[in-house]
């Protein structure tokens, strides 16, 4: 009997398994690198939520400081509402909005986070805080770039 | 004329003769058999240790690259982890936060000590290990109508600095009904 020459490697059942189980570990390996990225994404931005939330918040108190300051001041040297008003301004950013006796100012340490203050400026030549509120406005996301769009 | 006693001595010797050449041809086809199966056999010994190396190598190499990935991962997961819970125990987690300094400035324990379970806070001992440690320092700054404290909180795990967060609170001098 003449004996078959095949002349080739045939791949045995074995090689096979280990391939198959080999891609399977290398598809969950990226699948878990995927999550892990991801994870990485969102807590980066819980962090830089939290960092520019309170970067705001030193902001606005830092100003409350200083409106308050003026106002002890004034108040000390006997002067009026209008002499108050006009040392609140001096002291208040170029973004501040005055309107008679009351100063509102939106401080924000990024594009995103804003917190806005509003402060009414009394007769006794104190404050009250009328409006002290955070809020957020997310930039437009292009179709396709969900919670994470893939780059760091 | 051929005796038939000599003409049977020669079929016998005739009969002799092929069956000895067969044999002989029979050997011959037996050898040669012998020499192709032993070549085959030993190129099919060399291709099996040969597919066998390649495939070692191959799942090694594999192996190797999985693993590295899925170890990276797992580090980059706990990082992240890591890195939130500190952030929320800064903010409004923990006793010494941010909120609760901001609900009372001059009334901040220093350092607290929190371990996550379920992905909640806990307060634990300062001798578990992994434990987080949050550090509140405030300073306060006298103004003219008030006092505006500083706080710097420090999130910490394994004695290293995860998180810091850096917030103030204005406490005016005229009363309760001012100030924020």
């Amino acid at each position: 009997m003449a004996y078959r020459e095949t002349g080739s490697v045939r791949i045995g059942p074995l090689s096979l398994f280990v391939l198959v189980v080999t891609l399977c570990m290398a598809v969950l390996a990226v699948l878990s690198f995927t999550t892990a990225r991801a994870s990485s994404y969102e807590a980066n931005n819980q962090r830089d939520y939290t960092s520019g939330a309170y970067a705001n918040e030193v902001a606005a108190q830092e100003f409350v400081a200083l409106v308050d300051e003026q106002l002890a001041g004034v108040k000390e040297a006997g002067g009026t509402k209008e002499a108050a008003m006009e040392a609140v301004r001096s002291v208040s950013p170029d973004v501040a909005i005055i309107e008679e006796s009351q100063v509102s100012v939106a401080f924000s340490s990024d594009q995103i986070r804003r917190l806005t203050v509003c402060l009414q400026v009394n007769d006794d030549l104190s404050y009250t805080v009328t409006k002290w509120k955070t809020s957020v406005s997310w930039p437009q996301v292009e179709d396709g770039q969900g919670y994470w769009p893939g780059k760091k | 004329m051929i005796n038939p006693d000599d003409e049977e001595l020669l079929y016998l010797q005739e009969q002799d003769q092929q069956r000895g050449q067969g044999m002989l041809r029979r050997r011959r086809t037996g050898m040669e058999g012998h020499v192709v199966k032993r070549g085959r056999s030993s190129w099919h010994g060399t291709a099996l240790i040969m597919e066998a190396v390649m495939l070692l190598l191959f799942v090694t190499i594999s192996l190797g690259v999985v693993v590295s990935l899925l170890a990276y991962s797992h580090s980059l997961g706990e990082t992240a982890n890591q890195g939130a819970y500190a952030a929320a125990l800064a903010s409004t987690g923990a006793r010494n936060g941010a909120e609760a300094f901001s609900a009372d400035p001059t009334g901040m324990e220093e350092t607290t000590y929190y371990q996550v379970e379920e992905a909640s806070f806990t307060e634990t001992s300062e001798y578990l290990s992994g434990a987080y440690v949050v550090n509140c320092q405030v300073e306060p700054e006298k103004r003219k109508g008030g006092v505006l404290y500083r706080a710097t909180i420090t999130v910490s795990r394994y004695n290293a600095p995860v998180y810091t967060l850096r917030t103030a609170k204005y406490v005016s001098e005229r009363g309760p009904g001012h100030g924020v």
